[in-house]
């Protein structure tokens, strides 16, 4: 057994966890805070005042950027030296991992909430969908090699399992990133979709 | 009883006139139970196998022919040092390393010898690991009995225990997890939907109104709780008869009885988002407030990792966990067909809890507003 001497769950289980909940509270933060300045309709001043929607966006997702990160780091230390998870690798590197996917999971928020109306259906909307296919598909609690197919694809779409194969690489093997730029390159590249899409969903409603 | 009806009119009516949400809470979730059901799965094929064949005599090419044909191991590398195996291992190229030693064929010929063979299985992913070490092990001692001969008995009687259990596990895993899911996300709603609403009718201001009228408190309530009731039902129903149709899970035991189990279980979630709402201010407390209650439930519940296994203090607080039970009961009824006696404890607890809760909620409902 490489990697994992004694096969503990918590190798697998931790990762997962970090990656559910940074995924759910990030989405949730920002879908949910947007859709409730359209609901109060301080969108709408918003978006009469000079600002840019790139300018609203990134306003919007600095704030809950430190504190998603903050999140994760509290996280990672419990999960250290609470239950034994190893730090093999790069500090800096794993740092870099939950920037990467926080912005992501960020972005993928401002997404859900540019297409939805009220904050019961931003909410529905990231905790429905969002929490039961992330825990179940992203390699968490069922392999992924072992998903049929169109799972699979499914799989490779959630941010959360490419954040896991980082977490796990970069924490436990201690993977350089000649190793991992795969799953990085993925998850910016999906954070460029989520907020090209929701800036022009933000233009066609103005 | 009148204005509890007319409540519930109201309610159905603000449900079904949300073009947004209703599909939220009817559709989506029993689509996902099915979608997600067909993740329920730990068997593994197309395993990738490296190779570092250290004997190269006829035995050791048998032996990586028995791997490399039984359909879970692709060989994709020969290895012949340890640098390159921990090189395929840290770049996920390969599940297991299959090391064979210098003298092997010599030594399986002796009787008494154990297996001379050794794997390096990559156990980042710990129930992936366990698998493909079961795999593995089967494989071998497959390999061993044939080679020493069918006369040695023992030996071949200690493995067949194995290979059985490791080669029928995709239709059971199925059916268990079906009905766990359907519970999961109908719970996870309904605590969600009865938080959110109470809150809402709080942050317009509509609550305002309906205290001004001769409605009581428990009416109000009532009235509240009704609809989700029914909506409740419907995901559950809704998730269990198309994995009756889609995956033939088994229903062995009383559906009514479930349906009795049902219906008093629903309460307790509802009381919980109930007593959430009224604990809390705003919509996103609530929402906030549900979800780590929500996750709790759902990783504790006993579907993905077993409760027996939890220290004491998380069995113990895992009492309170509505989900816990239903996973039980669901087991009980549908996989093993039991009857009333047996459900009776967990129809009692849940009546206890149900009313508990709920009672809870009112009174603290009385006092916020």
């Amino acid at each position: 057994m490489i990697f994992n001497q004694r096969l503990l769950s918590v190798y697998l289980f931790i990762p997962g966890v970090i990656a559910l909940i940074l995924l759910i509270i990030s989405a949730l933060l920002t879908s949910v805070t947007l859709a409730r300045e359209k609901e109060t309709g301080t969108l709408e001043l918003l978006s009469i005042s000079p600002i840019s929607p790139y300018m609203i966006i990134i306003g919007k997702v600095i704030p809950y950027l430190i504190l998603s990160l903050l999140n994760s780091f509290i996280i990672i230390l419990l999960g250290i030296f609470v239950f034994g998870l190893p730090m093999v690798g790069s500090v800096a590197l794993l740092i870099l991992a939950c920037f990467v996917y926080t912005v992501a999971s960020l972005s993928l928020g401002i997404l859900i909430s540019t297409r939805v109306e009220t904050q019961q259906a931003a909410m529905f909307a990231s905790l429905v969908s969002l929490m039961m296919p992330t825990m179940l598909l992203s390699g968490f609690i069922f392999p992924i090699e072992s998903l049929p197919l169109p799972l699979q694809l499914i799989s490779n779409i959630i941010p959360a399992t490419h954040f896991i194969i980082l977490i796990k690489s970069i924490m436990i093997k201690g993977a350089g990133i000649s190793l991992i730029w795969k799953p990085f390159f993925i998850l910016i590249a999906m954070t460029a979709v989520f907020i090209l899409v929701s800036i022009q969903s933000l233009k066609r409603n103005k | 009883m009148r204005n509890i009806l007319v409540l519930v009119r109201k309610e159905f009516l603000q449900i079904f006139r949300n073009r947004q949400l209703l599909p939220f809470m009817t559709v989506l979730p029993v689509v996902q139970v099915i979608l997600l059901t067909f993740a329920a799965n730990y068997e593994i094929k197309n395993l990738r196998l490296g190779i570092w064949d250290l004997d190269q005599s006829a035995s050791s090419s048998q032996l990586v022919h028995k791997f490399t044909g039984a359909n879970f191991f692709q060989a994709t590398d020969l290895i012949d040092n340890q640098k390159k195996a921990d090189d395929l291992l840290m770049q996920d190229a390969i599940d297991l390393v299959l090391v064979i030693p210098k003298d092997f064929e010599k030594n399986s010929k002796l009787q008494n010898s154990p297996p001379a063979v050794q794997f390096q299985i990559n156990a980042l992913n710990n129930s992936k690991a366990g698998i493909v070490q079961n795999y593995a092990n089967a494989i071998t001692q497959d390999f061993m009995s044939e080679l020493r001969g069918n006369a040695n008995v023992i030996g071949s009687a200690k493995i067949i225990p194995v290979t059985n259990f490791w080669y029928n596990p995709t239709l059971n895993y199925k059916t268990i997890m079906l009905p766990g899911i359907v519970a999961e996300v109908m719970t996870l709603i309904i605590i969600l939907i009865c938080a959110l609403n109470v809150v809402r009718e709080r942050e317009i201001g509509t609550i305002e109104q309906l205290n001004v009228t001769p409605l009581k408190k428990h009416e109000f309530i009532l009235g509240k709780l009704i609809p989700f009731w029914f909506i409740g039902h419907f995901i559950f129903w809704a998730g269990i008869a198309l994995g009756r149709l889609i995956f033939h899970i088994p229903m062995v035991g009383s559906l009514g009885l479930l349906e009795l189990f049902l219906a008093i279980f629903l309460f307790v979630p509802l009381g919980i988002g109930l007593f959430i709402s009224t604990a809390v201010e705003t919509q996103q407390q609530a929402l906030f407030t549900s979800f780590f209650f929500i996750i709790l439930f759902i990783l504790m519940c006993g579907l993905f990792t077993p409760v027996e296994t939890m220290p004491d203090w998380a069995q113990w607080v895992n009492q309170l966990n509505p989900l816990k039970y239903f996973v039980e009961v669901n087991r009980l009824i549908l996989l093993k067909g039991s009857g009333f006696a047996e459900i009776y404890p967990f129809i009692l607890k849940m009546f206890v809890y149900g009313i508990g809760i709920n009672a809870l909620a009112i009174w603290r409902f009385k006092k916020t507003s």
